[in-house]
């Protein structure tokens, strides 16, 4: 499996829940790709941040929206694109200006500690550059050996 | 994003999942397990979902090897549609080969098939005697389209 690119993509309902469903699916692809089980569960739990992110955020949890995962795997790299409707814009300025410690006290919004988890799980992270018509897309990489803490790149 | 090609009947939840996979064996555990989460969700038994986990296996086995003659650049597409009722799974593929209807409607010989350098055959049957309905059809990609349904037991 996996031995030269390949893309898999994954539809489902902006409703809470079925982020478990991609957790699953692409727990598989990752494990059979032989990252390690640690390496496994991170991605699973970045993975998960980031579609509740864009079922509660992205479309505000219409169910009748979508949430697309556009998942491509070459031999040693990973990449995932979580793409939502973008009924609301992701402030991403917002939440990568404020600490942990600013959240926790109450002197920054809740929000957005997902995202910081996942920036501690993956090798890179980020969103991409909005094109017309489209909603956030989000995307994270995992490389295999891997490379902690690269930059986000788009 | 792309528009999916499955469009769910409006309703107050939207429980379709549609999974694209690229035609190369290994794959289908990607579908199996995106098939036992969401039976699990639903409230399926164990039994059940090792049955539908088999049947998902074969199926997109099949449109791998012989709808899309393991034309890895070919997709399987797998829409998981759930109900109060059960699941409905369909699996399509992009109809390299069209299934003979014949083999969809026998029972293969166990004599027969030791004997002859075929060994297929039993992927049908297996998903016949699994799942509780089985059609098939033509998919909109003009590939071949199986349709499973599994009910849920109330």
């Amino acid at each position: 499996m996996a031995q030269t690119q390949a893309t898999i993509e994954l539809i489902f309902p902006s409703q809470l829940g079925y982020e478990k469903i991609a957790r699953e699916a692409i727990g598989t692809l990752a494990r059979n790709m032989g990252f390690d089980p640690t390496r496994v569960e991170d991605l699973r739990t970045a993975l998960s941040e980031a579609c509740i992110n864009a079922i509660e955020h992205g479309n505000q949890r219409q169910t009748q929206r979508r949430i697309h995962i556009t998942c491509t795997i070459s031999r040693n790299r990973l990449v995932l694109v979580i793409s939502d409707e973008g009924l609301r814009f992701h402030p991403s300025q917002e939440i990568e200006t404020a600490t942990i410690e600013q959240k926790l006290a109450g002197l920054a919004s809740a929000r957005g500690m997902g995202l910081m988890l996942i920036e501690q799980l993956v090798d890179e992270c980020g969103f991409l550059p909005s094109r017309p018509g489209q909603g956030n897309r989000f995307r994270l990489a995992m490389y295999n050996p891997p490379r902690r803490h690269g930059s986000a790149t788009a | 994003m792309s528009n999916p090609q499955y469009m769910a009947p409006s309703g107050d939840e939207e429980r379709v999942i549609e999974l694209h996979l690229p035609s190369r064996l290994g794959y289908e555990k990607v579908a199996m397990d995106t098939a036992s989460a969401m039976a699990k969700r639903m409230g399926f038994s164990h039994d059940r979902v090792d049955s539908l986990r088999t049947a998902v296996s074969e199926a997109v086995t099949n449109a791998i090897e012989h709808g899309n003659q393991h034309d890895s650049a070919m997709k399987v597409v797998v829409v998981f549609t759930g109900s109060d009722d059960g699941l409905i799974v369909d699996v399509a593929d992009q109809g390299r080969k069209i299934l003979d209807q014949t083999i969809t409607e026998r029972t293969p010989d166990i004599h027969q098939v030791l004997h002859s350098d075929d060994k297929g055959g039993w992927g049908i049957w297996l998903i016949k005697e699994l799942m509780d309905e089985v059609q098939f059809s033509v998919a909109p990609s003009g590939g071949n389209k199986l349709r499973m349904v599994i009910h849920l037991d109330r």
